[in-house]
């Protein structure tokens, strides 16, 4: 089976959430992924962008790029900036909240990304953040390779 | 997301449907709020119709349960499906929150 990969690259504003979505959404029902994944990766995507968007550019407007890729039963995607270096994943991650009180705010959304995902790794590389995330594929349902003929 | 809020055996019930995610969280957040100002203090928030919820979700749910249990009241829900039902359980949600199947048995309680 081919690896087989795409990218998007957009503003990195809120306006852009949606666009992502389909791309990758897209992108990976066209591959095979199941629904049970689809709905991690939808879950996971905004998550990672929010937070891309909401910290990559404090002083300015910068651009968010998107690739996903299919290789070997796991599907990757990786969201990357040019915006100040910043790792989501050196946050340890908060116990599960039981106490309305003391409930933090915070925190929240990586550790989604961290339930709902099988691979996540942060690196810093030149002037880019990379932050790239697994999912792995249930094996009853191969991705089928598209027909070449 | 769509929200409507109406009045089951005396009880404010608050249906949502669709998706609450970083877009439509503030709405939820807003239109519970507009309710906890006309005097609300208790709230069930019936979430059969909701497909899909991110940590924005969940930080409006957090902030509407805070400001309703310093008005004296409290938050429950019901008819949690699917990614949602999960979500609440990743999060520690369910086991924050009385967590009810059907709506019914939200009003008994």
């Amino acid at each position: 089976m081919g690896r087989r990969a795409e990218t998007l690259c957009l503003p990195a504003g809120m306006e852009s959430l949606e666009a992502f979505r389909s791309f990758v959404l897209g992108r990976a029902a066209a591959w095979g992924l199941p629904e049970s994944v689809l709905q991690k990766v939808d879950l996971v995507l905004e998550e990672v962008l929010v937070n891309s968007i909401s910290y990559a550019y404090p002083e300015g407007r910068g651009q968010v790029e998107v690739a996903c890729s299919l290789d070997q039963g796991l599907f990757r995607l990786t969201v990357s900036d040019r915006g100040r270096a910043f790792d989501p994943l050196a946050r340890k991650d908060p116990a599960p909240v039981t106490d309305l009180d003391k409930a933090a705010v915070g925190g929240l959304g990586i550790h989604l990304v961290r339930a709902m995902s099988d691979e996540q790794a942060y690196r810093r590389t030149k002037d880019k953040n990379e932050l790239s995330i697994g999912f792995r594929l249930p094996d009853q349902t191969p991705p089928t390779p598209p027909r070449t003929t | 997301m769509e929200l409507k809020c109406t009045k089951d055996s005396g009880r404010l019930v608050v249906a949502v449907k669709g998706r609450m995610d970083a877009v439509t969280a503030p709405d939820f957040e807003k239109g519970c709020a507009a309710e906890i100002d006309r005097g609300e203090k208790d709230m069930i928030v019936d979430l059969g119709g909701l497909e899909y919820i991110s940590s924005a979700g969940l930080r409006a749910i957090l902030s509407t349960a805070k400001r309703l249990k310093a008005a004296g009241g409290g938050i429950r829900f019901c008819s949690l499906k699917g990614m949602v039902q999960e979500v609440f359980t990743v999060s520690g949600f369910s086991s924050m929150f009385p967590i009810h199947d059907a709506l019914d048995e939200a009003l008994k309680d």
